[in-house]
């Protein structure tokens, strides 16, 4: 109830001020969304499996998004122009497990 | 590599560190909201710039092949020049002069030595800067095709609007008229030589 409520408190603030993303930070922003999400299905997971913790979901939320942007970032500063595709390929396999996860756990299957 | 988030069980359980973390949580979900409805807005924005950028390109295209359409057509009437000069035959000299006639007019239009009429479109020029009245220009030509080429994204009215602020109007008119606005230059230290 509460997860949903805020979930959509925070579309609605990011809809209605619709924010500007800087150019310099389109490439970031993507590759952070992608590592929240990934967080989001592993802590949805762990309540299911009834090892969720707020403190690691929050922290591992945050950092899993800094860093998979601080990665890219350091990526293109290397000459690794590809490196969204190494964190698009980690996230999705992991968020895709997750997901395979909460199935087995709801429907038994 | 299994989650990260679940990780060890326990922690707090007094309801003062529950209600925290429910707070740290919802903050963090709304975070999450946030992103993702920035992250969705600045793809529809980009999809946007992407259309336009690439009718821009396409307006250089169109430019590009324009001078090379003119360079060829002047190259067919030189061309057709020289057949008459060598042939020399009555038919090909009178389709040369008729050439020749065409262009003559052409340029006098382009010079602004005859009058002209016709179906065209009249753009007003508004420079906030100025004091003076807004500019006006009229041109001749295919009403609607001039129109939407003064249009086209990056072209004249984006440039002008993006580089002085100018805000342009254009109107179609069915019937514009031009005078004649130059006399040809007086050749004052030189002449050009009659070519045979």
């Amino acid at each position: 109830m509460l997860v949903v409520l805020s979930l959509l408190v925070g579309i609605g603030l990011g809809v209605g001020l619709h924010p500007v993303v800087p150019p310099s930070w389109a490439p970031y922003l993507p590759m952070a969304v992608m590592a929240a999400l990934d967080s989001v299905f592993g802590g949805l997971r762990a309540r299911f499996e009834g090892t969720f913790n707020d403190r690691v979901f929050v922290i591992s939320f945050l950092s899993n998004a800094i860093l998979a942007a601080l990665l890219v970032w350091a990526g293109t500063r290397l000459g690794v122009q590809e490196m969204e595709i190494a964190v698009v390929v980690v996230f999705g396999v992991r968020i895709f497990q997750n997901l395979a996860a909460i199935r087995r756990i709801l429907f038994h299957a | 590599m299994t989650d990260t988030s679940g990780g060890a069980s326990g922690g707090g359980t007094t309801p003062r560190s529950r209600t925290r973390g429910q707070i740290a949580i919802a903050l963090t979900l709304a975070l999450l909201g946030f992103l993702l409805a920035t992250q969705l807005r600045s793809q529809q924005g980009l999809a946007q710039r992407l259309s336009i950028e690439r009718e821009s390109d396409l307006g250089q295209i169109l430019t590009e092949l324009t001078a090379r359409s003119d360079q060829l057509s002047s190259e067919i009437v030189d061309l057709r020049v020289k057949l008459a000069q060598a042939t020399g035959s009555e038919a090909q000299q009178r389709t040369l002069i008729t050439d020749a006639r065409q262009q003559l007019e052409a340029l006098q239009i382009l010079l602004g030595l005859v009058p002209v009429k016709g179906p065209g479109i009249q753009m007003t020029f508004e420079d906030p800067k100025s004091t003076l009245g807004p500019d006006v220009l009229t041109a001749i030509g295919p009403a609607s095709t001039l129109a939407e080429a003064m249009r086209i994204p990056g072209g004249v009215v984006d440039s002008l609007a993006a580089e002085a602020g100018t805000s342009v109007r254009i109107t179609e008119v069915s019937s514009a008229s031009i005078l004649h606005v130059s006399a040809l230059p007086e050749f004052v230290h030189a002449r050009p030589k009659t070519r045979r």
